[in-house]
């Protein structure tokens, strides 16, 4: 049985809004992601929140490689890709436009990785969100620079194996904690900052119409799993993200004009070293280094309000 | 319409008539006031676009790029080191084939400018004359310096910087020691805008503005005093008996301080009005007592600030200059005051001479080194203080030679100041703030490349570059020389709306970013496929020519007035023709211009378009010389000039060719005289009577003795 | 086919073309019997190869053989079973 089994993606979207997700795929079949890639599968969600009314920037990487490989795109709504720091900047760019050419309809969406979020591309977002862009940006978080080969980013979690922090006899994995995107936007003062999962579509679904919603830079992180570069099966990608909010290591959570609301508390919260085990990148994990996260976990969870 | 503007004005002119939608640009010195005029006609509703206040140039060049392919006309512009920093995004642009104008006002490229530096004590000469430690020097004040046709002027501290540092020199000379790092560029020769970096002062005599007066000193308010009394004021006995002091002048300051300085030292002088409506401000004292008291303290004492402060203060009241003629004179004819000037000048070691117009006896004292003079004895008077700015550096006179460069291996804080003109005056030296070295570098990047000559010629070609632009899709750069043309203000023709809405129709773009009918914009680009898409981008390219020619003959046909790829200047029978790109052109022609008054033949060719490169037309206008000389301001390291590559490369199969000389000049923010530029024609001139080239590559105004 | 200058692809969903089924090595087969149709298979296949209906089909152009969809099923109604090779 699945662990959570399907009752979980639907009995926690409830509250007043309707969120099905539509039968239109904006995202076409036929791109060339990983099976079981959990970041497509954030895309494909993504674009049935968003409808076919938007223009999406998207920065280098994964998602931009694998759905447009010359002559064929799997995108159904027109999308551009620039490079890979300036998302935000290019994004801002078509919001303009839009403004000029009266197109209240449409939203300017910039979509990009954890790398090209954290990393290379914090100027870009920052600059964005300060100068109040009417544009929603969505950052895919698989906690690495994956399109390259799996080397560490900013948003890589404590103690995981990469390429450049590998298992060695001085150096074992990661030594710096995972850097949190969601407070930084949201000290910009951002009016929406929302993280969501893949393991729970409906909340990732219901929180981008939110966002696209609102007229101002707002700000959603998905995290999605990566099956070669976690090290999982392929068909474990949902299982593990839903084992990443269960445990307590992600939450579910939005800020809505400075406001914190957590949108789904696990109902018994259950101990790391479960989503840890399903994962080839926490192999070398020694007890102590799982204690060590856990204690880590519960300070997040409890600054959360989750027991 | 005719208004007189500087380059960056003319440029955002030239985007406003265009009716440009999305400016995106970040200020970099020399470019920032073209943001800002933008900035302004958006504020005033004088432009209807979305103005994006981006975080850098690469985001400036990245929102263009987003809002051109949403279809909208778009606008950036900026210089050097921003150019340096969007240049990932010039490529793109023009592999994305969009139709983004960019102006880019041609400031060389920085070695990091805050290399060179001075230990704290360092004192900076400010725009008052006085000097100011360099530590406590602000952003915003006001400096010395000069600019690039040699002129002192007073400029801008745009930035400061610290750091600390163990790699330092120190210079020894008679008067102080100052230390700084050794690669730190003083000027040295006036004829020939020699630059040397410190580690190479030693035993040289450096031109030196003066320096360790304090005229703060009671001595010098004193020496002030006496000046002014001597030359405006007047001590006389009237027929009661009575001694009497009375200063009348026209500057009220001057009253101002006078009756202050006295008030400072115990005198009660008395400011008064009856001769206002003569404009003339009055002092007077009245009591005798008080009046004979201020003579004997007046008494000409023969120390430096007492001296300096005399000729301060007869210089405030009756000196003059320099004007049309460069040099401060003082009239005085009365024969005590001679002395007491002569004796004043002598003992500060100011050069000076004394003329007697024969008919009308007066007598005047002449300064020819009036930096010198207006350092060491300070005027009060700020009118009178800014006439150094009539002068330039030659006239600095004095040298002071440095004993001894030693080097200095401790940790110490150091500062630097970035101005306006790239330079400022250090205790008494002028140094240079840092390195310019013009940038071909984005030759490469597909997009057209306009070098403009003077500001009519930006506008122009600022608009004719939208349209160049999207009819050929692909970016167009309108290059403009920092300072020189950015920086002077001409008057220009200004075409109206209408005529340019005619000229320009509104932006369309083949395939934007739309919802109704969704693309796909820049793919993973696959082997398969990425040869050919360089090929129609080069095709694009080379054969933006053509279309530069009819966007050009519509132009002239509109507005009266076209530039061609190349001009042609005096150059049809000439055996010896100089080849250049932007403002160059201008001395040169006047170089060109003496050479064919003595009956020689030389002419210029000017290159306007660089990419595309006018190959053919070069080709027409080059292949009957004996010798081309291209002067250039910069070097493709490594190689050679970037336009003598060019050109040289055109004439590889063609017969008859000329002999080629290269002439790189005008690096390091140097300004490229005539008489380099006669060097050059000279050169060519052999090489053309000998028919050999010794060497290709030439550097002009190098001194080859001082290099390491 | 003319290529568009800046390569622009003016065809949107063009990737349809490519049938990535081709890389599976087992392949998911739906019991008809124990398949309500609840639609998780549909939410989480990221290619997506799932076709709505009664019962759910799969897409079998598709289908990356990820073994999501098994996982995920409530009811154990899909296997993975090995493709056979061609």
């Amino acid at each position: 049985m699945p662990y959570g089994g399907w009752g979980c993606a639907r009995k926690y979207w409830v509250e007043d809004m309707k969120v099905e997700p539509t039968e239109e795929e904006l995202v076409a079949p036929g791109h060339r992601a990983c099976a079981g890639c959990g970041c497509i599968l954030a895309m494909r969600h993504a674009l049935k929140a968003l409808g076919k009314d938007v223009i999406i920037s998207m920065a280098t990487g994964c998602m931009e490689v694998v759905t447009t490989p010359y002559p064929e795109t799997s995108w159904r709504v027109p999308w551009i890709h620039v490079a890979f720091e300036n998302t935000a900047a290019v994004a801002s760019g078509i919001e303009a436009a839009l403004k000029v050419l009266g197109k209240r309809h449409v939203k300017s969406v910039a979509i990009a990785g954890d790398g090209g979020t954290a990393d290379i591309g914090l100027q870009a977002l920052s600059g964005a969100i300060e100068r109040g862009h009417n544009f929603l940006y969505i950052c895919y978080d698989n906690e690495a620079y994956m399109n390259t080969g799996i080397q560490r980013s900013g948003a890589t979690p404590y103690k995981a194996w990469t390429t450049t922090t590998p298992i060695g006899k001085v150096k074992r994995g990661e030594d710096r904690p995972k850097k949190d995107m969601p407070a930084i936007v949201a000290a910009h003062g951002a009016p929406y900052v929302a993280t969501a999962s893949v393991a729970y579509p409906l909340d990732f679904i219901k929180k981008v119409k939110k966002a696209a919603a609102i007229e101002g830079p707002t700000y959603i992180h998905v995290q999605a799993p990566c099956t070669p570069g976690w090290r999982i099966e392929d068909s474990k990608t949902i299982e593990v993200a839903r084992l990443a909010v269960l445990t307590g290591s992600w939450v579910l959570y939005e800020i809505d004009q400075g406001k914190l609301n957590v949108t789904f508390k696990p109902p018994k919260r259950r101990p790391i070293g479960e989503y840890l085990k399903l994962q080839g990148r926490f192999r070398h994990l020694t007890d102590e280094d799982i204690s060590e996260i856990q204690r880590a976990v519960d300070e997040q969870c409890k600054r959360f309000g989750l027991e | 319409m005719k208004q007189v503007l500087d380059g960056n004005e003319a440029a955002a002119t030239a985007a406003k008539l265009a009716r440009v939608k999305v400016v995106s640009a970040y200020p970099i010195t020399p470019q920032t006031t073209i943001v800002e005029k933008l900035a302004e006609f958006i504020a005033d509703g004088e432009l209807d676009a979305e103005y994006i206040k981006v975080e850098s140039e690469h985001s400036a060049l990245s929102a263009c790029i987003g809002a051109a392919a949403t279809g909208v006309r778009t606008f950036t512009a900026t210089s050097s080191q921003g150019l340096m920093l969007m240049s990932e995004m010039l490529f793109v642009a023009s592999g994305l084939r969009l139709p983004i104008v960019m102006a880019n006002v041609n400031r060389s490229l920085s070695a990091p400018l805050s290399i060179w530096c001075f230990t704290k004590d360092a004192k900076v000469l400010m725009g008052d004359l006085t000097y100011k430690s360099i530590s406590e020097v602000k952003e915003g004040d006001a400096v010395l310096g000069k600019d690039r046709n040699s002129n002192l002027r007073f400029t801008k501290v745009k930035r400061l910087f610290r750091r600390r540092t163990d790699n330092l020199v120190e210079l020894k000379t008679d008067k102080f020691n100052l230390i700084c790092t050794p690669d730190h560029r003083f000027y040295y020769h006036p004829t020939h805008e020699h630059w040397i970096q410190a580690r190479s002062l030693k035993s040289k005599f450096l031109p030196w503005f003066g320096f360790g007066f304090n005229d703060g000193s009671d001595e010098f308010k004193r020496g002030w005093l006496a000046g002014v009394a001597d030359g405006d004021g007047s001590f006389w006995w009237d027929k009661q008996g009575r001694h009497t002091f009375r200063i009348n002048v026209k500057d009220e300051i001057i009253v101002d301080t006078f009756v202050k300085y006295c008030f400072n030292f115990g005198f009660d002088v008395r400011k008064v009005n009856y001769r206002k409506n003569e404009g003339l401000s009055t002092g007077i004292i009245t009591l005798t007592k008080e009046t004979t008291r201020l003579k004997k303290f007046l008494n000409f004492s023969r120390n430096a600030d007492f001296c300096g402060g005399y000729l301060a203060g007869i210089y405030d009241a009756e000196g003059s200059g320099p004007s049309k003629v460069k040099q401060v004179v003082i009239y005085n004819s009365n024969p005590e005051i001679l002395k007491k000037i002569s004796d004043a000048l002598a003992l500060l070691g100011i050069k000076y001479k004394v003329y007697i117009d024969k008919r009308s006896m007066n007598y005047h004292t002449k300064v020819n080194n009036v930096p010198e003079f207006f350092i060491k004895c300070r005027p009060v008077l700020e009118r009178k203080r800014n006439n150094l700015l009539k002068m330039t550096i030659k006239s600095v006179k004095s040298r002071l030679k440095i004993e001894d460069v030693v080097p200095i291996r401790e940790n110490t804080e150091v500062y630097n100041l970035e101005t306006d003109t790239n330079n400022y005056i250090v205790n008494g030296f002028l140094v240079h703030n840092c390195d310019q070295q013009d940038s071909m570098a984005v030759r490469d990047s597909g997009w057209v490349q306009l070098y403009c000559e003077n500001n009519q010629e930006i506008l122009d070609s600022t608009l004719q570059a939208f349209r160049v632009a999207e009819e050929l899709l692909l970016p167009v750069m309108v290059c403009l020389d920092g300072y020189i043309l950015s920086h002077t203000a001409e008057p220009i023709e200004i075409p109206d709306q209408a005529a340019v809405d005619k000229f320009l129709p509104v932006y369309k773009f083949p395939y934007p970013l739309d919802p109704e009918k969704p693309v796909t914009m820049g793919p993973l680009g696959v082997p398969e496929y990425y040869e050919e898409f360089r090929y129609m981008l080069q095709e694009a390219a080379r054969t933006s020519k053509e279309k530069l020619v009819e966007v050009e003959k519509e132009f002239k046909k509109r507005f009266g007035r076209s530039y061609g790829l190349i001009e042609r200047y005096r150059s049809d029978d000439a055996k010896v023709i100089l080849l250049t790109m932007g403002s160059l052109s201008s001395s040169a022609k006047e170089v060109v211009d003496a050479h064919r008054k003595r009956g020689e033949k030389v002419g210029l060719v000017k290159v306007r378009s660089f990419r595309p490169f006018p190959n053919k037309e070069l080709i027409e206008a080059l292949g009957q010389a004996k010798a081309v000389a291209v002067l250039e301001r910069d070097i493709s390291l490594g190689s050679a000039g970037g336009l003598f590559l060019d050109v040289a490369a055109s004439f590889i199969n063609v017969k008859p060719a000329p002999l080629m000389l290269n002439f790189i000049c005008g690096l390091a923010g140097r300004d490229v005289s005539p008489i380099q530029i006669k060097e050059a024609v000279q050169a060519a001139r052999k090489a053309a009577e000998t028919g050999k080239v010794k060497r290709a590559v030439r550097w002009l105004g190098l001194r080859e003795e001082v290099l390491g | 086919m003319s290529l568009k200058p800046g390569a622009i692809i003016t065809e949107p969903g063009s990737s349809a073309r490519y049938e990535t089924g081709s890389w599976r090595a087992f392949k998911p087969v739906i019991d008809a019997n124990k398949c309500t149709a609840c639609g998780i298979c549909w939410l989480y296949c990221p290619e997506p190869a799932i076709i709505k209906g009664k019962p759910h089909a799969v897409d079998y152009r598709y289908c990356k053989g990820c073994g999501i969809c098994a996982n995920e099923c409530p009811f154990k109604a899909i296997t993975m079973v090995a493709e056979e090779h061609k």
